[in-house]
């Protein structure tokens, strides 16, 4: 579960990624490249207690799952106003630029 | 050096315009706060046009606008109405589950315990376990070296982890120690022994 970062959501230049909301079911459980010896899945099986690796588990695709909703939400409005604003001035009176809010 | 190749503005807009989705769920998973993080997005969209002619054509908009808005956040702005008031409706909603048999994440929870962490671990752990960032790329956007945010990412997860067990258990059903009563019966103690 290492390479968080490896789904592409920053390298790929689509707006939308896949929604890790739906299909809670959809567990890509890794068992490929990890070192793990072959009775951990039986082990976990019988374990009772949550065990670390679960938690970590939880914990990054609750992260995701917090970013990428986000992610799907529709542009506001205002924003996109904001930007044709400006856009607007700066095509209109590109010479008297406004130092007033300036930081 | 040459001047740098600029943007003409319906390109630097249009670049802009794809980075909003990211600056929101940066900003808020930073802020914690819905509305907060919405204004700094609109602060973050005004000064990156202010200095869109800095901005180098070919280079990621993202990260150059993710570094205004941290550094929009970081320096100021935050604190002001910053005392975790999670959107409630957001609180409701429950991440999902890896596995059917486990309990899912609250949202709330998880945002609870971004907000425990230090700035700097929080945002390492939002750009490198939420948005999918390497650790190169949020080092950049930090401005700190790759292995500093290497500690920082595994300390905040190790941080994280720690207060998403503790919440689970305190907020078991039979399990009376939990911090707030504690707090609430130290105070009362306290008062108890004032009290004449």
């Amino acid at each position: 579960m290492q390479p968080l970062g490896t789904s592409g959501v920053l390298s790929s230049s689509k707006e939308k990624t896949r929604h890790v909301l739906t299909g809670p079911n959809e567990n890509k459980s890794e068992t490929s490249g990890s070192s793990e010896p072959d009775d951990a899945g039986q082990r976990s099986k019988e374990m009772p207690v949550k065990s670390k690796e679960d938690m970590q588990e939880r914990l990054g695709l609750g992260l995701k799952d917090m970013y990428s909703s986000v992610l799907d939400e529709p542009l506001p409005d205002d924003m996109l106003a904001l930007l044709d604003q400006l856009e607007e001035n700066d095509t209109s009176d590109v010479k008297s630029s406004r130092p007033d809010d300036n930081e | 050096m040459s001047k740098p190749q600029a943007l003409p503005p319906a390109e630097f807009k249009q670049q802009l315009t794809e980075a909003i989705p990211h600056l929101r769920a940066f900003g808020r998973s930073l802020s914690g706060d819905r509305d907060l993080a919405d204004d700094l997005v609109q602060d973050t969209l005004l000064k990156a046009w202010a200095a869109r002619d800095r901005f180098i054509a070919g280079t990621s908009m993202r990260a150059w606008t993710f570094v205004i808005l941290r550094n929009t956040f970081f320096s100021g702005m935050r604190r002001k109405k910053f005392s975790a008031n999670y959107d409630e409706l957001v609180a409701e909603r429950v991440l999902s589950a890896p596995a059917p048999q486990q309990e899912p994440l609250h949202l709330a929870d998880l945002q609870r315990g971004l907000m425990e962490l230090s700035d700097d671990q929080r945002e390492a752990i939002i750009l490198v376990g939420a948005g999918g960032y390497s650790y190169e790329e949020a080092a950049e956007i930090a401005n700190c070296a790759v292995g500093t945010m290497k500690s920082r990412v595994s300390r905040a997860r190790k941080t994280l982890e720690a207060i998403l067990e503790e919440g689970r258990f305190t907020s078991a059903s039979d399990n009376h120690d939990d911090m707030t009563t504690t707090a609430l019966e130290n105070i009362i103690g306290a008062v108890e022994k004032i009290a004449p």
